[in-house]
């Protein structure tokens, strides 16, 4: 069949399913009368009650991770404060961690004056990498979740104690690959802080089948990638992904994740499949990974090698 | 105006109805040209062709919707003149991009009847949007039907270039075989 027998079909399409794609914004305006308002806001101070709560433990261990337990585990970036010149606004960087593809930062602000903080409408805001050259990459994608004092519905992670806000600050490089970067560098409101990344890699885990043969997947305690080319079939990208814990038990794990097409120097084109480990609303989870041995994609399991 | 009025007045052969269609929908059906055709003076002419074809269609026609009724006439009018175009090597746009794109999956396949009936391809076509994640199958609409750059989409979704063609490289797989299991390819 020539495309243009596609193409051509296409100008049969329903007309509500043109309707839906030329629309300017997914999300419609939803007009409450007062009485689902009430309702609706009962339920939102219920779950953010409840979620938390909830999300206190988990964020309390993800601070501490960056906190107290760099010495026994290494990837500690930096920590960081910036201030603006009156001192209104203090950003700190709690901590940083980043495999080859992705990172992760999480960002307090600190304010005198009460402020409103948007996420990606702040003023400035960007996250970017500076490789060795001194120049400025861009992430290929970036997410950004928020704790808002004024708005706790945004993606959120839990609050740190003495901030106002807290960023979580993900991106995620197809290529080049972050081990050619010299920092990370975060924006904001004209402050900038920056994380030194080079020799701060996390330590990655190649997967191998139960015959110990190679497979291009690599775990790392933040995610999980491969790189391939276009001529294999659709066969890494996954829709669920279990650990297998230190029984060789499958534990079912959240992740958020893209594929995405990328051009190599040399002018050929691969897939790169990245993966992080989410936790519900947390979003973002590192792994101990003295407690895992490997992963099950699909329904096959792999292994890593521990190095001993 | 509202659509309907100006509706009403091609019913009652008034000619300001032309000139109200092309005051309203001149960008949008001017996009729909430009992205196929590349040249801002057959895109020109394409529009001069949708108006007329609009008078002369209404009536007897009655769209419920104007704009996607103009959008239509507007794509089939410039996918003509692309393919008259073509003929005399004078392409370009992204009609000649989104056809490469397609024929990676669709021509490589030469046990393709050649003589399916449009109509039925497009009903399996919208079949299988319907079935597509909502987002995906909008990129997808919004790349082989409106023929937008690859950067105007990622624009509208806040994704990156590289995400866009990742969803539409998988959504063409997905089609293609769709299309195979349908015997349609």
């Amino acid at each position: 069949m020539k495309p243009e027998k596609i193409i051509d079909a296409m100008n049969m399409l329903d007309d509500d399913l043109i309707e839906q794609a030329e629309r300017k914004n997914d999300v419609k305006k939803i007009r409450f009368t007062p009485a689902v308002k009430r309702l609706v806001a009962c339920a939102a101070c219920a779950m953010f009650i409840i979620a938390t709560s909830y999300a206190t433990e988990i964020v309390e261990a993800f601070k501490s991770y960056f906190v107290s337990q760099n010495e026994e585990f290494p990837p500690e970036v930096m920590t960081d404060v910036v201030t603006d010149e009156n001192e209104d606004l203090i950003i700190r960087l709690d901590g940083a961690v980043a495999d080859r593809h992705s990172c992760h930062m999480i960002v307090s602000f600190i304010s005198k004056k009460p402020r409103l903080f948007n996420g990606y409408e702040q003023e400035g805001f960007a996250l970017y990498a500076i490789d060795k050259n001194g120049e400025r990459v861009d992430f290929d994608d970036r997410s950004s979740g928020t704790y808002m004092e004024h708005s706790p519905v945004a993606k959120a992670i839990t609050k740190i104690t003495d901030a106002d806000a807290t960023y979580l600050v993900s991106g995620t490089f197809e290529i080049p690959q972050m081990e050619n970067m010299d920092k990370l560098v975060f924006e904001c409101e004209g402050l900038r802080l920056e994380a030194e990344i080079e020799n701060n890699i996390l330590p990655e885990y190649p997967l191998y089948t139960e015959d110990g043969a190679e497979t291009g997947y690599v775990m790392t305690p933040i995610g999980l990638y491969i790189n391939y080319t276009t001529d294999i079939p659709d066969e890494h990208i996954f829709d669920k992904v279990f650990l297998l814990d230190k029984e060789g038990k499958a534990v079912e794990m959240g992740f958020s994740g893209h594929s995405s097409i990328a051009k190599l120097a040399d002018g050929s084109e691969h897939i790169v499949a990245i993966h992080t480990w989410s936790a519900g609303h947390i979003d973002v989870l590192i792994l101990d990974m003295e407690n895992y041995i490997g992963a099950r994609i699909g329904d096959t399991n792999y292994y890593f090698v521990r190095e001993n | 105006m509202e659509d309907e009025k100006i509706i009403d007045l091609y019913w009652q052969r008034d000619e300001n109805a032309i000139k109200l269609t092309a005051e309203k929908y001149r960008n949008y059906c001017g996009a729909i040209a430009r992205n196929i055709l590349g040249n801002g003076e057959d895109a020109e002419e394409c529009l001069n062709d949708t108006w007329l074809r609009v008078w002369n269609a209404i009536p007897p026609h009655r769209p419920d919707k104007l704009s996607l009724f103009l959008g239509k006439i507007t794509r089939e009018l410039a996918i003509n003149r692309y393919k008259a175009n073509s003929a005399q090597k004078r392409g370009g746009g992204e009609m000649e991009l989104a056809l490469d794109e397609l024929s990676a999956f669709i021509s490589s396949k030469n046990t393709v009847e050649e003589n399916i009936e449009a109509e039925t391809l497009a009903k399996a076509i919208n079949v299988f949007l319907r079935k597509q994640p909502e987002k995906q199958a909008n990129m997808f609409i919004l790349r082989y039907f409106h023929f937008y750059p690859i950067s105007q989409i990622a624009a509208k979704y806040s994704a990156s270039e590289s995400k866009v063609k990742s969803v539409l490289f998988r959504m063409r797989k997905k089609l293609y075989s769709y299309l195979e299991s349908e015997d349609l390819l």
